[in-house]
């Protein structure tokens, strides 16, 4: 669905990512790891041009997802509604009315996440997108992946959360000094104690 | 008591036709960044294209009618063909819509030639009306029901329709705006249109009181530039707030002390800038 081959990128004289090369399957979710610092959000800048903040603040809730609505054009009853993210996010539907500055932390992620999926898209790259987030709502965010898995999309998810990570994806990336350094399945990281400790320091 | 209530309304009037400048110069920076220092030019343009088609068909509708289609043409190729080119650079912007307020006054000099002239009145609005010993034009009432009226319909644009919600997305982060496949450049034009829309509505209906003579497109520009100012850049209700306390200071400091009128301006200008750098209304 998503291949970057060899990309190389430099902020001025830094060279930032050295050769990065990954791959996320139809229907699959691919989890890139790595401590602060790394490359891992100027990888999305450089496969999307720009990194993207999480929500409008003077548009309400409602706003902020209609004017991403883009209906698939081939099966428009497959496609996103209003209605149908609602019940994915009910806690979005009592705040319909709010500005994006007046949402919490977790809405706001929850928001940027709905709003990526009005447009219909068939993948999405999710930066952190559990970052400062309460255990109860990164178990939303958990059950949110997995049904948007469901609908056949594939995701991109760039996370610090190890232990989330793991129960996500379907395969994971460790990236390093701006090279992608580990490649393997979740159960065999989970294994592999050494790579652990020395690229994600647990 | 006489006076005090007749300069209330002429400033009002005067208020209302500098928020139908200063609201377009207001959502056109707020959303492109762009400083249009021939904003006036727009009025200028406005006013004599409305007072030759008056000429023409004695029509004041039809005066605003062709008045707003020359001016948004003129606007949409300044931004489509040459501001568009220098996007995020205020100095090239400053410098190029400089050069156009040139073009344009040079222009309509040779076209109208240098004499001060006014629009007719529309004949609807000839009249006067009598409070006691106080005489109101209804013109007045007209220009003040046209500022109001403008003002909410730009409101309800703004803050109730798809479309004002994506212009404030855009004011917000126009990068997640783009990404979010939304067609900027075109969002662009049709912004700059409105503003356009708005200044050569202005010329029509401020040619009747105000006039329209050479400067005039300098003299107007300065003061939507004070009000957008004081009001805050980008907001909408800065630019009315704005408009009101502008056009009120400048009548009565004219009516007052006429050998200090810009003083009466740009004091209370400066003392608002030292308390609140953004403006009453202004973000950041």
């Amino acid at each position: 669905m998503l291949e970057v081959q060899d990309i190389h990128t430099y902020y001025g004289d830094s060279y930032v990512l050295q050769g990065t090369s990954l791959k996320v399957g139809v229907g699959s979710v691919a989890a890139l790891l790595g401590r602060n610092g790394v490359g891992k959000t100027t990888l999305i800048r450089s496969i999307i041009g720009f990194t993207p903040p999480r929500r409008f603040p003077s548009l309400s809730v409602r706003e902020n997802v209609q004017i991403a609505t883009r209906p698939q054009a081939k099966d428009a009853a497959q496609s996103w509604t209003m209605e149908k993210l609602f019940t994915l996010f009910p806690v979005l539907k009592e705040r319909i009315r709010h500005r994006g500055s007046k949402l919490s932390g977790g809405e706001q992620q929850m928001l940027a996440s709905g709003r990526a999926l009005m447009g219909n898209p068939q993948c999405l790259l999710m930066d952190e997108p559990t970052e400062g987030l309460a255990p109860l709502i990164v178990r939303e965010m958990g059950r949110l992946i997995e049904q948007i898995k469901e609908h056949g999309l594939s995701i991109l998810l760039i996370e610090q959360n190890l232990a989330f990570a793991l129960k996500h994806a379907d395969y994971v990336y460790i990236m390093s000094k701006g090279r992608i350094v580990y490649q393997s399945s979740p159960q065999e990281l989970w294994k592999n104690a050494e790579v652990k400790s020395r690229y994600l320091g647990v | 008591m006489t006076f005090w209530l007749v300069q209330t309304f002429n400033g009002l009037s005067f208020a209302m036709l500098l928020f139908l400048l200063a609201a377009g110069l207001s959502l056109i920076f707020g959303l492109m960044g762009i400083i249009n220092l021939a904003h006036g030019s727009y009025y200028l343009l406005g006013a004599y294209v409305g007072l030759a088609v008056i000429k023409k068909t004695n029509s004041f509708l039809l005066a605003i009618v062709g008045a707003v289609a020359v001016v948004v043409i003129v606007g949409i190729i300044m931004q489509r063909f040459f501001l568009s080119r220098f996007y995020k650079n205020e100095l090239a912007q400053v410098l190029l819509t400089f050069g156009f307020l040139f073009i344009i006054a040079d222009v309509a000099l040779w076209i109208w030639g240098g004499n001060p002239q006014a629009l007719p009145k529309p004949s609807l609005f000839e009249e006067s009306y009598r409070f006691g010993n106080i005489v109101i034009p209804s013109y007045r009432i007209f220009v003040i029901g046209v500022g109001f009226l403008v003002a909410l319909a730009l409101w309800v644009l703004q803050e109730k329709t798809a479309i004002g919600a994506i212009i404030r997305a855009g004011v917000d982060d126009e990068e997640m705006t783009r990404g979010l496949g939304i067609n900027m450049p075109f969002l662009f034009t049709i912004v700059f249109g409105i503003g356009a829309t708005l200044a050569a509505l202005a010329g029509v209906i401020g040619g009747p009181f105000v006039g329209v003579y050479p400067g005039v497109d300098f003299e107007i520009l300065l003061l939507a530039f004070v009000v957008v100012i004081i009001g805050g850049l980008g907001s909408l209700k800065g630019a009315f707030v704005g408009s009101l306390i502008v056009g009120l200071l400048d009548n009565f400091g004219k009516a007052l002390f006429p050998e200090f009128s810009l003083f009466t301006i740009f004091a209370p200008m400066a003392i608002i800038l030292a308390v609140k750098p953004t403006g009453l209304f202004g973000k950041g």
